[in-house]
Order: C-alpha cells, then structure tokens, then sequence
C-alpha cells in the first residue's frame, strides 16, 4: 500500500520536477528569444524609435539618424594610416592607372605616363556611408560611399607631344567630392559572401586640380593645357562615372554580366547646323561636329569639314553602342577647322538618351552652348539639327527602323511575292542582319508643292513673285515651280519627281524665291530629311529651317481630333519650351494633358529640371506660369481663385534658384503686378498697387540695372511695351478692355526673355500678337471672345521661341494658329476652331490606295522599296509655303 | 512493520520519480518540437512603454556614448550577407570538423558523429558602436561593440552500440567589446602587418545546451557554472592584454629589406643585329630590377662587334624575390644622339634557385609583349650567368616581430652604467614660417648639433629619422634642445627661420627607456612634434 502511495507520489514528484524544469527551460529559453529580438531591433534603430525610447530632456545631442552614416572612426583611422597607404599605393595606381589614361590620351600627345606620383599628406575623408535598398532582388548588396578629398597630392606627368617635345606637367590640389557605389554581387555561400566588387562613380560633385608645368608655363605649349585637363576629365569620369563600373573579382567565376554591356544603338542623323557663330577673322568658320556617348577616343565620330559656312548642311550618318540609356548623353561638338592649329570649339549640346522613345526617330534642334557642365552664358551660338533614332537590343524586329529596316513600306504585292519565296526572304533577313548598312532605299518621291502663306513682301512696289526651287542633295537634281506673281499667298499646286538612290541619306531642300526682272531674291528655306517621309511616322511638325512651321499629320490617321491643351517637357538644349500641340497619340510619358480653358505650362527644358505646374479654377484671361530657363531651375506655381488682372508668377532664371509665389485674391481691378528682373540671378515679384486709374505698366529695362515704368494715358492709348535688351530679364505686361483698334506688342530683343501678354475682350477686327523675335523668348497672348475673321496670332520667328494662344468662343473662321518657327517650338493651343479651314491645317498622309506607285527591281544588296504617300504640308508664319510630296 | 512499509514507501517513491521522470521526459520533452523558432522582430516604435522599459538596459553603445560611432550601415550590410556567411560558416565548420570526427570515432567506438542540422539562424552579429583610439605609435586600434543575439541550431547526432543521443546547442548569444588593434603599420597594402584582437572585459556568454532535447543549462547552478569557467577560460586567453594575433603578412617583407643578394654576370652577347649605318654596332647592357630606385646597371660599351664578350659581374640588392624581375636591354652606343634600343628581356627572380649558378640564353626582344609580331624577328641572344644567394637568417637585421615597443638592448661596447640615448623625430604638425615652410630639425644634445633633411613646401612634414648618441651615464640632468627650422628656397631675399622649439628634459626617458610623445612648440602658433625618445642599456 505504501509502495503504491510513494509510487504515486514519485510519479508525481518525478512529473513536477520535470515539468518545473521544462517550466525554467522555456523561462530561460524566451528570456533569450527576446534578448535576441532587442539586440536585433536596437540595430535598426530608427529616428521614432529613438524618440520613443529617450525622453526628449535627456535626448543625446550625438544621436542624429541622417541619410549616410558618419564614418568618423574610419576617417580617424585612415589619416593615421595615409603615410602607409600613400607610399604603397603609389606603385599600384601607376600601374593601374596608366593603362587608362592612355585610352583618352587626345591624339596631340604621343605619350603620357606618371614619373612621379605621391598621393599627399592629407587623407581623403568618407563623408558617408548608406546601404542602399535596391528593391531587395536578393542578389547583391549595393552601398553608395560618399568621399571628399582635398588633397595635396603630387602627381609628376610625363608628357610627350607629337611635336617631340618632352615636358613634365605636375598635377597638384585635387579637390575632389563624389558619391561612388559599391556592389557586391552576386552573393553566394562561399567566404567571403559575395563573387565580385563593382565600383563606380555614381555622382560627381566636383573636380577640380591644378597643372602646372614644372619649370615653366603650360600656356606655352598652346592647347596643351585644355588637352591634358580634358583627358584626365574624361579619364576619370568616363572610366568610372556610372553606369560604367569597374568590377574586381573576388571569387573565380564569370561576372561578364556585371559589367556594362551594350544595350542598344543610338542612331544618329547629324542633318544640320545653323547660325554658328563666326570664329574666322577672314571669311566664315569651316565648321565640322565631333559626336559621342562615350568619349573614348575609338568611339568618337567626326563629320566632314564644311568650309566657309555658318549654316552647315551635313546630312551624316552615325551610330553609336548605348550602354545605359537612362543616364547616358548624346554629345555634339561643333569645331571650326583651324588647319593646322588646334580646332576651335564653336559650340556644344548635349541630349539625354532617356527622352528617346525606343524605335522612335526624334526630330530635334539643339542650341549649342559653350560648356555643359557651366552653363552661365546665354550667348546664342548656333543651333544643330539631329535626328535621333535609338533602338534597344532585341527590338530591333519590332521596331520599325527607317534608317536600317527595309521592309518597313512594303506594298502587299511585294508582301505576297516575299512569302511565295520563302528562301528568298530568310536570305533576304540574313542580308539584312549582317550588312543593314548596305541597305538602300530607292523610289520615285512626288512633291506637289501647293502652296505657301504670308510670304514676306520683298518687292518695293506690290508683293513679291515668288517661285519654290526643289532640290535633292545627293542627286543635285533640281525643279522648279511656276512663278505666282504679286502674291504673298501663293498657291502652285504643282508636282514633281525625283529618284531617290538613296532615301535614307538624302535630303530635299526647299527654297522660295522672289521672282524680279533681274535676278532673284532669297526668302526662306526648309531642308527635309526623307526620313519621315519613310517611315510614315510623321509628327505634327517638320522643322523648316528659317522660321517656318511646317505641319505635317499622317492622312490616315482622323484629321478633327479634340487637341487638348498639353505641357510637354521636353529636354533639349537649354531653350524654353511649352507645351505642344499634340495628337492624342503622342501624348507620352512627361507630358501631362490639361483641360481646356485652363492654360498651364510646366516646363523643363534640361536635363535635371523639374517644373510642378498646378492651376487651379483660373477664371478667363488669367494665366498662370511657370517657367524655367535654365537647368537645376525648380519653380513650383500654385495659384488658386485669381480674377481678373491678377497673376501669379514663377520665376527662376539663373541656375540654382528657385522661386516660388504664391499670389492670392488680389482686389483692386487695376492694380498691376510687375515682375521684373533686372540683373540676372534676381529674381523680382513685385505688385504695383498705385497703377491709377489710367494706369498701365511699362516695364522695360534697357540696359543692365536699369527699370523703366512709364504710365500710359488711360484706355484710349493702351499700347504698351515690355522691352528687355539684355539676357535674363523678364516682362510682364498685362493689358486689360482693349477696345477696337487696339493692339499691343510685347518685344524682346534679347536672348532668354520672356514676356507673358494677356489681353482680354478683344473685339472685333483687333489682333493681338506677341512676337519673340530672338530665339529662345516666350511669348502667351490669350485672346478671348473673337469673333468672326479675327485669327489671333503669336509668332514666332526663330528656333525656340514658344507661342501660347489661346482664343475662346471662336467662330467660323475665327481660329488660333500656332506657329512654331523651328524644331524647338512648341505651341500650346486650345479651342482649335472646330472645324479646320483649307489650307490652314495640313497633314501628311500616306495611303496604299493610291494607285500611281511603281515598283522597280533592286541590285545587289541594295533593295528596292517602294513608297507611297501623299505629304500635303502647310507653312504659315512671317513666310511660308505648302507643298505636297508623294513618293 | 512500519519500517518495512516506509521501506517499501521509499521503493515506490524512488521507482515512482524515475517513472514520473521517464514519463514527464517524454510528455514534455521528447515529443516537444526540437526546432528553433525565429524570434519575430517588431520595430521598436511599435513596442510599448513597458517593454521598452525592459529593453532599455540594451540600448547600443553608441546611443549612450558620444565617443562610440554609429555603424549601422555595418549592421544592415551584414543582414543582408547573413543568410550566405551562413551557408559559408557552416560549410567551412563542417569541412574543418569532419577529419577532426573522423579520427576521433575510430577511439571512442562511435559508429557515427554528424550534424543533423547546423545553422547560425537569422540572426546576424550586430555592432552597437565603434570607438577608434588614435595614440602616436604606429598602429590603428578600434573598438567594436559586438553583440550577438543569435538563434543558431546546432543539432548533433552521436551513434554508438545501435543508440543515437543527439546534443543540441540553440539560442548562442555573446556579447563582448574586442580591442582589435592593427600593428604594426607597413608601406605595403594592406598596409599593417598583423592583428591582435583581447578583449576588454570578460565576454557574456549565453546559449542553451539539449542534451536528449532537454536544456542542460536550465538545471539550476549549471548555468552559472558554466558561465564562469567558459569566462575564466576566454579570459585566460584573450583577456587584455592578452591577444590573439593574426599575421597579415610578413613585416619584413612588407617593409621591404633586402632580403638577398643577386650576382649577375653578362658573359656574352650573339648574333646581334648591326644597327649603324657606317659599320657594326657598338653594343652595351643596361641591367635593371623592377620595382627597384636604384639607377639602372650598365657594362661597357664593345665598339664594332656583334658578338661582344664582357664577362663583367654586377651584384644587385633584392628585396623581394617572388615579384621582382630582372629586366636588362641591349643598346647601341652612340656617340651623338639616341642610343637605340637592340632588343630586351627578362627574368622573373622567382625562376632562380637559390645559391645556385644558372647560365641563361636569352632571345632579344623588340617589347616584352608576348603577342607583339615584331618579336618573331631575331635580334641576337644573350648569355647571362646569374646565382640569387639570400641572406641567412641572421643576416637579416634586426627581427620586426619583436614588439615594437620594446626598447632594442644597446650594441656591444656601450660602457656599462652608459648606454645608447635614441631620437627619432617622426613628423611634425602645422608649424608655418612667415615667408616659407621648408621645415628641418635641428637637434642640440651637449653641444652636439644634427640635423633632418629639409620638406619641400610642407605644414605636415614626416621625417622619421633617427639619430643616436653614445653616452657614458645617463643624461638624468641634461636637456635635449630641438628646433624647427624653415630653410629659405635657394632663391631669394629670406633668411632662415625658425618654427618653433622645445626643451626636453631626459631624467624621464632614463626612467622609462622609451617615450613617444607629441610636444607643442614654443614660439609657434599650433605647432606640435612628435619625438621618440629611448634609452638603451
């Protein structure tokens, strides 16, 4: 019995002491578990948490949370080690570096080698650290370090010429800031965790160094000194700026896919230039363009030399291996040919790769400026006409390609032949993977010319005779249409032939003449590339090249198409731009679509702008903009509930500002706000409130500095001037209950300006204009209620000049035009009339059906394509003529 | 009768507590789960006021302590690594393990010993801080703040006699603050020679250990026990200053002493191309070791000969026979204008046997470049003789892995009671003259003046010099005068200058043997030098 009780309570017993045990076993276990969980929280601490935990009284100053981690300790450790380092270092980076610097050594040095390398006393410091959440692919571990050195180093070049001298060039105070990244990939379970390290230049803040010639001047070898500051520029950024990397093995293995591999082709149409700027005392420069991605001295592309001429035609071919297109550029250098001296750089441009859509050819004119990293002048130098195909790999089927793609116009009769013929069409695709350089485009291209409007008068008596010269520059044939006599608005409506040899690489120029009994007078031209012509992709506008708009509209494609009003941004070279007038088709990415009524631009002309325009509820007549100029600008406009007269302006002109305004419910009726600049960084918001009843504003500034507000006499003379001379100002006028007659001009005669007209109540009869007559100016008219056989104008003249119109309530022929004078234009409209008036819009059409196309037989590797279309163009402005191609 | 039924009482309670053991063992242990669970990790912000109450003890280093810098960065990129080094950790443990198991079951009769499953969890390391010491010696010396709360599962499973016993380490967590110290530092990448890595305080160790899935180290006692010894024994061995060193690399390779001597003897020259226009060439050999300062060698030049004769020997300083080469080329004398080049080559060091004699034939080489076209032309041979003898053990100068701060004894025949006073001047800091900065030291010890070469240009000038003097008693008394002193450029107006100076009384240097000190200088504005100062007996 008893044994039955100690057996009970030995179970017993035995099962408490176990359980006691499991009890202090899972205690201990989770006091573990949730030591781990703190130590593992503790290490990604966040700013709230440190909040939470630290009362704020007691908060320790030296915890700061900033974006990179401080690496102090490593920057006490490096200058410690900095002796060591600098003396093992130098042999390493001899060798290593040299091989480099050889690939961008510029062609006037025959040799370039360190004799003499020390990295300096003081040691560069991490600024910071941060590991960047790169979508968490798993498969590497990216870390972007921030270093900053200004060092002393002493680095002895050893320079030889190709003029056989020898001379040692010293570089010295090397400033430099940059953000380089780290990746460690790919991760693999094998010490030490990762396969390879990739570095790279992620951004470059600043670079600056010292050349000096040991024992003499630098400047004593012309050119020299810009070559040799230019090539370890290149060397340093283009060797390591990403997307180009360098990858350092750890682990044996293949890391061929970390490094940079082509991606596409950029195909490049370098067309034109014009109104460069003159760098010959005698005669005129003797231009040629240096193109590249990459400025690797293999990888550059030279175009002719054209001599004596501003206004260089080209029509050059490129193509250039793209590597990364969202951050690479298209870079454009115009020299003057000097002979045997060194060039002298007219002007540069550059395009970021990112605003190429894939596949799709890009029509563009770049203003040249004189460097593109500083862009602190605003010297007009010219402007170079591209076009711009870039084709990532592996699309290439897909994508329609004028420039190497021969099967893109294939008529279905042909279409029925190829497939009959199998054989004959893979053999065919093979030729044209392996030689599409060879292809060639043949044809029969069919111009009408139909007509041209507003034609300068050029006559002292009457208008002018004016007569069109076509003609194809490879084949130098040329035509000529019939003379319309005494006309500024003619109408020819004839048709021509020309027999394309090469489509691709040709060119058409057209020329309007003015007829007189001796001789003839000059009085606009536009050059057009075949390309569009080709490829049926034709955009709203072909660019002319002295001031012309030139509408073009594929015909298949339905001619009324509500236009919303549309900002565009569009990244070119430094101009001002607005929105353009855009088929819903091409209404892209960037491009935001307002609603009518409302008129808004945000614009970013460059590269690394950014414009947030939002208006809200603006009621007639009232406008709001923002408007940016120049690249790093950022304006951010935000206007609600204006009347009448009131505005509200943004505006940054020079690079590093930004401006923000914000005007709100401005009373009186005639109070006036002027903005007005008077010296290039300012920037001015100013609100006038003692304008008086007859008050208008006059803001003109004439020379630097200088301000000028005249008041007017009341209603009856409204017209007023903004007049700006000198770069970087900006105007605002605004007019109000103009009456019959009345008609005001804003005018800027300077590079970069801007006016922004409003006028309201227009009646019957009046015209408005607002007219940049320089490039690069910005002009908004907005005219409401026109009536019948009121056009509303904005003009512009000149590449870059950006035109807003805006007319409401428009009846039958009461209509907004828009033209655009150059490939920067770019036009906002809305209220197009409902209906388009003949001849004022014009399209360019291609349509099988028309029946008078030939095919012919092609040789060689060269094929015969045959073309169809109906290109019915209209060209309105201060000059201008229509004409109609088929080919 | 009552003895016999507490007997009896005491039988059943004892079979009774073995039975309860065995059935509570299996009720609550053996069919328990054996795997680890992943902690869930919450953000703190998210936690509430009492639990952080709790946590608040563990608040990193950095957090608390200015002079510790924050490396969270460190932290995230070892998360993001964690789950390989992992697989990498446990590779390698397992691969070093296995042969040490293999040759330890053939003893015991253990028919098998593996893991059955073996994982650090994933939990990494984390850094709480990072604080970095600068003193003037020359080494780095920081100070991470480890803590590792981890969640490894390290299951093994032992067979013997047909029965499988499996112990189970989870849960490791040790915390510790190492002195990591890199020393000594080297001009070579990467730059020190060894590491030494003691730890400050005794570690905090924690872990459970399963033995048959229960956790040892929850019996009451144990825990504690094993705490201590595993302290004890860790502290024994890496407590400062004890440390564990790891060598790097080899010091006095990486400073790059000579380690040998290279004879080379340039016998003959055949078949070498004529290279002037009026007769034959007039050949001579330029001999050079790479990564070498010292001008290269030449022979003497054989007018009008193709195949010249010199036999002449050169005897070449060799620092480094793994990388080094011999690198000698052929030229043709000329009496006015460029010497051309006959043709190249070279000879790793690394092919040489030591202390032997090699004959070489060597083909002329237009470029070293082994794909180069141009070197299919023959341009003649050369005959070279060459024996690389390293210097014995002893030859070597004085041993680098002594510690460096030990004070070297003074050479044979210092007077006893003398001994050797030594001054090494390592750099100076922001000293700045009016009109230049050539900086010197002048050192005045007894009237006795010496002098360091002079920096170009130079607020930081390092010199590194050591000077020494030979003294009979120790200058308990004496004063050791040092001055810094600009030198003007060879050109111009100024005068010499002086920077700065300081006094510097020795009694201490006797005592101590051996002091390395930064001294602000007198009559400068923040100028500081940094003087070694030993004395040896």
């Amino acid at each position: 019995m008893s044994f039955f009780l100690g057996l009970v309570l030995g179970i017993a017993f035995g099962v408490g002491l176990v359980i006691a045990f499991v009890h202090s076993e899972n205690y201990r276990s989770k006091r573990r578990s949730d030591l781990a969980a703190t130590i593992a929280a503790f290490a990604r601490m966040t700013v709230e948490d440190s909040r939470k935990i630290l009362p704020p009284e007691s908060y320790p100053s030296w915890v700061v949370f900033s974006q990179r981690q401080k690496l102090n300790w490593l920057n006490a450790e490096l200058t410690k080690i900095w002796p060591f380092v600098n003396e093992a270092a130098s042999e390493l980076i001899r060798t290593s570096v040299e091989p480099v610097l050889e690939q961008y050594r510029p062609a006037i040095l025959s040799s370039l080698k360190f004799s003499k390398l020390t990295l300096g006393t003081v040691a560069p410091q991490f600024t910071g650290v941060a590991i960047v959440e790169d979508g968490g692919d798993g498969k590497g571990i990216t870390m972007e370090l921030e270093l900053q050195w200004d060092g002393n180093p002493s680095i002895i070049l050893d320079i030889r010429t190709r003029l056989g001298v020898a001379l040692p060039v010293q570089v010295k105070n090397i400033a430099f800031t940059g953000l380089f990244r780290l990746i460690f990939k790919p991760l693999v379970a094998e010490f030490p965790c990762f396969g390879a390290v990739c570095y790279s230049l992620r951004e470059k803040k600043k670079l600056d160094f010292t050349l000096k010639v040991v024992g003499g001047d630098i400047s004593s070898i012309p050119g020299i000194s810009d070559a040799l500051e230019g090539t370890i520029r290149d060397a340093i950024e283009d060797s390591l700026m990403w997307p180009v990397r360098k990858v350092v093995p750890i682990l044996p293995g293949d890391y061929s896919d970390l490094e940079l591999k082509p991606v596409g082709t950029l195909e490049v149409k370098l067309v034109q230039a014009k109104e460069l700027t003159n760098k010959d005392l005698i005669g005129k420069s003797d231009p040629y363009a240096v193109l590249y991605v990459r400025p690797l001295r293999d990888r550059m592309k030279t175009s002719k030399v054209i001599n004596n001429q501003l206004n260089p035609v080209w029509n050059e071919h490129f193509e250039f291996v793209v590597e990364d297109a969202e951050t690479q550029h298209i870079v454009v250098k115009i020299y003057d040919d000097e002979g045997l001296q060194a060039s002298e750089l007219i002007g540069c441009a550059q395009l970021r790769l990112k605003v190429l859509q894939p596949g799709k050819v890009k029509d563009i004119w770049l203003n040249l400026v004189k460097d593109l990293e500083i862009q602190r002048d605003n010297k007009y130098r010219g402007q170079v006409h591209l076009e711009l195909l870039y084709i990532p790999y592996g699309t290439e089927k897909e994508i329609l390609n004028p420039f190497a793609n021969p099967n893109f116009s294939m008529t279905s009769l042909e279409r029925v032949i190829k497939s009959a013929d199998g054989a004959e069409v893979s053999e065919i695709d093979r030729a044209h993977s392996s030689r599409k350089k060879d292809v060639i485009v043949r044809g029969v291209l069919s111009v009408t010319v139909i007509s041209a409007e507003n034609l300068p008068a050029m006559d002292v008596m009457g208008k002018a005779d004016p007569f069109v010269v076509l003609q194809m520059k490879k084949t130098e044939t040329k035509n000529k249409t019939r003379v319309v006599n005494d006309s500024l608005n003619p109408a020819w409506n004839q048709t021509f032939d020309f027999v394309v040899e090469d489509g691709l690489h040709d060119m058409l120029t057209l020329d309007v003449f003015d007829h007189d009994t001796f001789g003839k007078d000059h009085m606009g031209r536009c050059i057009l590339t075949l390309t569009r012509v080709i490829m049926e992709v034709v955009g709203p506008r072909v660019p002319l090249h002295e001031g012309f708009a030139l509408l073009l509209a594929p015909l298949q494609r339905p001619v009324r198409q509500t236009v919303p009003a549309v900002v565009e941004r569009d990244a070119s070279g430094g101009e001002v731009q607005a929105g353009a007038l855009l088929l819903p088709e091409e209404i892209v990415r960037g491009r935001e679509v307002l609603e009518i009524g409302q008129l808004a631009h945000g614009r970013g002309d460059h590269p690394a702008q950014r414009v947030v325009g939002q208006v809200e509820l603006l009621h007639s007549a009232q406008c709001s903009q923002a408007e940016r100029y120049r690249a790093h600008q950022l304006v951010e406009a935000h206007v609600e509930h204006l009347d009448l007269v009131k505005e509200a302006h943004l505006l940054g002109e020079t690079p590093g500002e930004v401006g923000v305004d914000e005007q709100q419910l401005l009373e009186a009726v005639r109070e006036l706000p002027d903005g007005r600049r008077q010296r290039p960084p300012q920037i001015v918001v100013r609100e006038d409130h003692d304008g008086g009843v007859n008050g208008g504003a006059d803001v003109g500034g004439d020379d630097g500095g200088e301000a000028v507000v005249v008041d007017e006499n009341g209603v009856q003379a409204p017209g007023e001037e903004g007049r700006w001379e000198g770069p970087l100002e900006l105007v605002e006028t605004e007019v109000e209950v103009l009456e019959g007659g009345e008609g005001e001009d804003l005018w800027r005669e300077g590079t970069h300006e801007s006016v922004v007209a409003e006028v309201e109540l227009e009646e019957g009869g009046e015209v408005d204009e607002g007219r940049g007559e320089d490039p690069a100016e910005a002009v908004a008219v907005e005219v409401e209620d026109g009536e019948v056989g009121e056009p509303a104008e904005a003009v512009r003249e000149e590449p870059g000049d950006v035109a807003v119109v805006e007319v409401d309530s428009g009846h039958d022929l009461g209509g907004g035009v828009v033209p655009g004078g150059g490939a920067e234009d770019a036009e906002v409209v809305t209220h197009v009339r409902p209906d388009p008036v003949g001849g004022e819009v014009g399209w360019v059409g291609i349509d099988d059906e028309l029946p008078f196309l030939e095919s012919q037989e092609g040789f060689g590797e060269s094929r015969v394509v045959v073309m169809r279309m109906l290109v019915i163009i209209i060209i309105m402005g201060g000059g201008g003529f229509g004409m109609a191609a088929e080919e | 009768m009552g003895f016999f039924s507490s007997l009896l009482g005491f039988c059943g309670f004892g079979v009774g507590i073995s039975a309860g053991l065995v059935i509570g063992y299996y009720l609550f242990i053996y069919f328990q789960p054996a795997d680890v669970k992943d902690p869930a990790i919450k953000p703190l912000a998210e936690q509430d006021a009492e639990t952080l109450q709790r946590m608040l003890p563990e608040i990193p280093l950095w957090v608390k302590n200015p002079d510790f810098d924050r490396i969270d960065w460190l932290n995230k990129f070892i998360e993001l690594m964690w789950p390989y080094l992992d697989k990498a950790i446990c590779k390698t443990a397992k691969e070093v393990t296995k042969p040490i198991i293999a040759e330890q079951i053939g003893k015991y009769k253990i028919d098998s010993v593996e893991f059955e499953t073996l994982t650090l969890g994933s939990l990494p390391p984390t850094f709480q801080g990072m604080k970095v010491y600068v003193t003037d010696e020359k080494e780095l010396i920081m100070e991470p703040s480890l803590k590792w709360a981890g969640n490894p599962n390290v299951l093994v499973a032992i067979k013997a006699f047909g029965l499988k016993a499996t112990v189970q380490v989870v849960d490791l967590q040790v915390f510790a603050i190492p002195r990591i110290t890199l020393k000594p530092l080297v001009p070579s990448f990467p730059c020190f020679a060894k590491i030494f890595v003691s730890l400050m305080e005794k570690p905090h160790v924690d872990f459970g250990l399963k033995l048959l899935g229960a956790d040892a180290m929850s019996i009451p006692g144990l825990y504690s026990m094993v705490q201590e010894i595993i302290k004890d024994q860790v502290g024994n061995m890496y407590l400062w200053p004890k440390a564990l060193e790891v060598p790097i690399m080899d010091p006095a390779k990486a400073s790059r002493r000579p380690v040998g001597i290279l004879h080379v003897k340039v016998v003959r020259a055949l078949k070498l191309k004529k290279k002037d226009l009026m007769g034959k060439s007039d050949p001579y050999v330029k001999l050079r070791l790479t990564e070498d300062k010292l001008p290269s060698k030449k022979t003497t030049v054989k007018h009008s000969n193709l195949n010249p004769e010199w036999n002449e020997e050169f005897n070449m300083v060799v620092k480094d026979p793994e990388s080094q080469t011999l690198e000698f080329s052929v030229y043709d004398w000329e009496q006015v204008g460029r010497h051309d080049k006959m043709g190249m080559n070279a000879i790793p060091l690394k092919e040489l046997t030591p202390e032997e004699t090699k004959t070489m034939t060597l083909e002329l080489l237009k470029t070293m470049d082994a794909n180069d076209a141009q070197n299919e032309k023959s341009r003649g041979q050369l005959v070279l003789e060459l024996t690389y003898k390293p210097f014995k053990e002893d030859e070597l100068a004085k041993e680098y892995s002594e510690d460096a701060n030990a004070v070297e004894k003074a050479p044979d025949g210092t007077p006893s009671g003398g001994g050797l006073l030594v001054i090494i001047i390592h750099e100076a800091q922001d000293v700045e003259g009016k009109h230049h900065t050539n900086p010197y030291v002048r050192i005045l010890f007894r009237g006795d003046e010496r002098k360091t070469k002079h920096i170009k240009k130079n607020r930081d000038p390092r010199w590194e010099e050591e000077f020494t003097f030979m003294l009979e008693e120790p200058p308990t008394n004496d004063k050791l005068h040092v001055e810094v002193v600009s030198r003007p450029p060879s050109i111009g107006i100024h005068s010499k200058e002086t920077l700065g100076y300081i006094d510097i009384s020795l009694a201490d240097v006797v005592t101590n043997k051996r002091i390395n000190e930064k001294y602000h200088l007198i009559d400068s504005k923040n100028g500081k030098i940094q003087i070694e100062l030993q004395w040896r007996t």
